[in-house]
């Protein structure tokens, strides 16, 4: 548990001191420890063992792990979204090397498609010039360092206890029947969640999933949606409203 | 409305209504069609450029154009000029300059020992041509004017008359009077 | 064993090659058909260096690139470099890529190779053939080209490319639904992304989407024209009345990507409303429907496919000329109160045709597709008469008369 927790540790402080309230000194360091603590972390990474894939994987793990610590540490809000937009496309990149072709096109058509460019609208017409001193006091910025460093702490926890059942049974000289049969299942549950991901049309079979299981969801989070279109469209056609009345002019 | 007409202080503003379109206008078909056909029309209508440095663009009649200047020569190849400074005075780029001497024939008085006109900052408006009482000086119908350096573009008595030397054949001089001082009304021989 | 490998680095340095040549020549086409339709003569001295041959002006793009290429490239002192250069290449990369699904014919048969080189699948004309997003991946592109706009207008720290950067994004994000909207039909008919099943299944058929949907293809066409940013919808530009748009900074090889980059985006959209719509590689009596085909086939298949393609392009070039701009107001009017309402429509007719067409055709004693169609054109014309009797287009704005003056 020592080296996961110190990894940790060390990105929590790092992006701390990295974040964009900090002087330039504090800022270098912060970047160190962070840049080192990213090495710890992939240093732990399992390998498929085809250098392509590793590679590929690799190259856009980086690129979104670096692109988002970027996002939180820029001082230009307009750099922030757009390193924002370049993490979004790492992961797209990694959702298209697990084969979830449908689900990396979507995060780009909704998140940097949409909504990135809604946000980039609103920062550029907000402050051209990217230095507006409320930016730079961001006074929970421990406590953010600390939060994200909890909830990585957690997934990897998650993840790891996932996986871990296999190279335990690897290492292991006498594996106990149960816990054989036991990774027997969850192989052939794997391999089934595989093959169902990467068939030719699993792009027609996530859309059953969608409106067959999941309809419910998908129309109250559809309803929601709408309903606040129907908000925003009434309260701009209330501001106008006022103004109306006199053909514009006041 | 009516009110207003009487009240408001911009009497004599008249507001006309937008046209409204009718509904073959809104449908946009019909205007879509009409675009399209006038496209086509000219994509294969007869092509109207003329390939400059091959084909030489033909001024249909030399008296409507105004290019080089030239300064006309009479009867016994003599400058017709008689350093009168009419076109100068009229002139409004003040291109041409010119320095009068002591007439060596016995029918003027005065002849231009040195006429230049700085092309560069001649404006080409014709009125030196209107100007002259002589009919000495005259515009051509060269439009290929160019030169090497600004001091190439300013022309001398000598360059002008040979302009003249070079166009006469094509266009020849539009006198209405002879000589110096003789009158011979002759119409414009185009 | 190295071809899988070799097939799709090989495909891919085909395309960018005849893509960039494309681009070169369409521009030599776009300048021909404007002098034409001006009744000039257009580009017609640049062939051969140093020779007097002339070649009907066929070296004019070598020439246009050489010069794009040694122009001093103009850096303003005041722009976020960093992003100066970043914006023309997102713009121009996502507009490449756009072309990974898009097929250029169906399918190379596998007996045209010796038998030496052990190719036994017929080789799809696509470099990426087995994405099965297909035609949302494009969209996908598309929306990150949006990115290229904003950013150059933002980076160029300039109020007129600002404010250009701004209109056309708007512009852009505005007509992608109605684009979406447009191609939901055919999806649904179809039943997958792909665009070569787009094709296979109106080959099949014989009778192309236009006919089956036209709703949706006068939907989809309006939205591409104004995703190119092509007249009657060229706002980014509108080079007549406005200062240049996003770029009026730029200069250079810069200004190049962003050209060749609009350009490369009317060719994405000539070749999805042929491949959506017209019917792709498919034309009766010549191309056959399967995918086991004899290598004449496979080339009449690409020929077919090319030249509609060049038909649509030419039709976006004589447009061009052809009709005045649309205003700031219209433009989006027509994207919210035409074009959404209409794809909505198409979508529900084919949607509720798909559920109870099928009896209702056994009734009639139609075939499915004409069925279709017959609804599909009696749509098209009752949305166009509705549309045309509200008018929700026209806005009155014009100045009126000051009525506090009466008061």
């Amino acid at each position: 548990m020592g080296l996961p927790t110190l990894t940790l540790l060390l990105a929590a402080v790092g992006f701390w001191l990295m974040l964009p309230r900090g002087t330039s000194r504090g800022r270098l360091v912060g970047t160190v420890l962070a840049v080192v603590a990213l090495g710890l972390g992939g240093s732990r990474m399992p390998l498929l063992g085809q250098w392509m894939a590793d590679g590929m994987f690799v190259c856009l793990a980086a690129i979104t792990v670096v692109s988002a610590g970027c996002a939180v540490t820029f001082r230009n809000p307009v750099y922030c979204a757009i390193w924002f937009g370049m993490s979004l496309l790492g992961t797209a990149g990694l959702f298209l090397l697990s084969g979830a072709q449908f689900l990396a096109v979507a995060t780009i058509i909704v998140y940097a498609g949409a909504i990135l460019v809604t946000f980039l609208f609103v920062l550029m017409l907000a402050q051209p010039e990217g230095k507006a001193s409320y930016d730079r006091v961001s006074w929970e910025a421990p406590l953010a360092a600390a939060a994200g460093m909890v909830m990585v702490g957690v997934l990897s926890l998650a993840i790891g206890s996932v996986l871990a059942p296999v190279p335990a049974v690897k290492g292991d000289a006498a594996p106990s029947v149960l816990a054989a049969a036991e990774v027997a299942t969850a192989i052939a549950r794997e391999e089934a969640m595989s093959r169902h991901i990467l068939s030719p049309d699993h792009v027609a079979g996530l859309g059953r999933e969608l409106f067959g299981r999941h309809l419910i969801a998908l129309e109250v989070a559809g309803m929601l949606l709408f309903v606040a279109l129907v908000g925003a469209a009434v309260i701009v056609a209330q501001g106008r409203g006022e103004r109306e009345p006199d053909g514009g002019e006041r | 409305m009516t009110q207003d007409k009487k009240k408001s202080p911009e009497k004599n503003v008249a507001w006309v209504k937008e046209p409204q379109l009718g509904m073959s206008g809104k449908s946009y078909l019909l205007l879509f069609l009409q675009g399209l056909t006038t496209t086509l029309r000219h994509l294969f209508s007869r092509k109207k450029t003329v390939e400059s440095p091959d084909q030489r663009h033909e001024i249909p009649d030399s008296l409507i154009y105004r290019g080089v200047h030239r300064l006309n020569r009479d009867e016994q190849g003599r400058v017709k000029c008689v350093a009168c400074f009419l076109c100068a005075t009229a002139c409004p780029a003040h291109c041409i300059d010119i320095v009068a001497a002591e007439s060596p024939w016995p029918d003027r008085e005065k002849y231009p020992q040195t006429f230049t006109i700085d092309e560069l900052r001649c404006i080409f408006c014709g009125m030196c041509e209107e100007a002259c009482p002589v009919d000495a000086i005259e515009l051509t119908s060269l439009y290929d004017l160019s030169g090497k350096s600004r001091e190439e573009m300013v022309f001398d008595k000598e360059k002008l008359l040979s302009v003249y030397d070079l166009t006469k054949d094509q266009e020849p001089p539009r006198t209405k009077r002879s000589g110096g001082t003789t009158s011979n009304p002759k119409p414009p021989t185009k | 064993m190295l071809l899988p490998l070799i097939e799709p680095l090989l495909k891919i340095a085909l395309l960018i090659g005849a893509l960039m040549t494309a681009a070169a020549y369409l521009v030599l086409v776009e300048r021909w058909i404007a002098a034409w339709v001006q009744d000039r003569l257009g580009p017609n001295r640049v062939g051969i260096p140093l020779t007097k041959i002339r070649l009907f002006g066929l070296g004019q793009p070598i020439a246009d690139g050489v010069k794009f290429l040694f122009k001093a490239e103009f850096t303003p002192a005041h722009v976020d470099k960093m992003l100066f250069f970043v914006a023309p290449l997102t713009i121009f990369i996502a507009a490449i890529a756009a072309f990974a699904v898009i097929p250029f014919g169906s399918v190379i048969p596998a007996d045209l190779f010796p038998a030496s080189w052990g190719i036994t699948q017929p080789i799809s004309l696509v470099v990426a053939p087995g994405l099965d997003v297909g035609i949302v991946y494009v969209f996908a592109l598309g929306s990150i080209a949006v990115y290229g706009v904003v950013l150059g207008g933002w980076a160029s720290n300039n109020k007129y490319s600002f404010l250009g950067g701004l209109r056309s994004s708007a512009q852009l994000i505005s007509y992608e639904l109605p684009l979406g909207l447009g191609i939901l039909g055919v999806v649904l008919v179809t039943g997958s992304l792909r665009l070569d099943a787009i094709i296979q299944h109106q080959a099949q058929t014989g009778l192309w989407n236009v006919f089956t949907q036209p709703l949706g293809f006068v939907v989809f066409c309006v939205a591409a024209f104004a995703e190119a940013a092509r007249l009657p919808f060229d706002l980014p530009e509108a080079e007549q009345e406005l200062v240049g748009g996003y770029h009026t900074e730029y200069s250079g090889i810069k200004l190049m990507m962003y050209m060749v980059a609009e350009f490369l985006h009317m060719v994405t959209a000539a070749f999805l409303i042929v491949i959506l719509f017209l019917g792709g590689w498919h034309f009766w009596g010549l191309s056959g429907a399967g995918d086991l085909i004899t290598w004449p086939v496979a080339l009449l298949r690409v020929v077919v496919l090319l030249a509609k393609v060049m038909a649509v392009i030419l039709f976006f070039m004589l447009a061009r000329w052809s009709w005045p701009r649309f205003r700031y107001d219209q433009l989006m009017g027509i994207g919210w109160k035409v074009m959404i309402p209409w794809g909505l429509v198409n979508f529900v007719v084919v949607a509720t045709w798909l559920e109870y067409g099928g009896s209702l055709t056994g009734l009639l004693g139609w075939s499915m597709e004409s069925s279709l169609a017959i609804v599909g054109v009696t749509a098209l014309l009752l949305c166009w008469l509705v549309i045309t009797v509200i008018d929700p287009t026209a806005v009155g704005n014009r100045p009126r008369p000051t009525k506090r003056v009466g008061k």
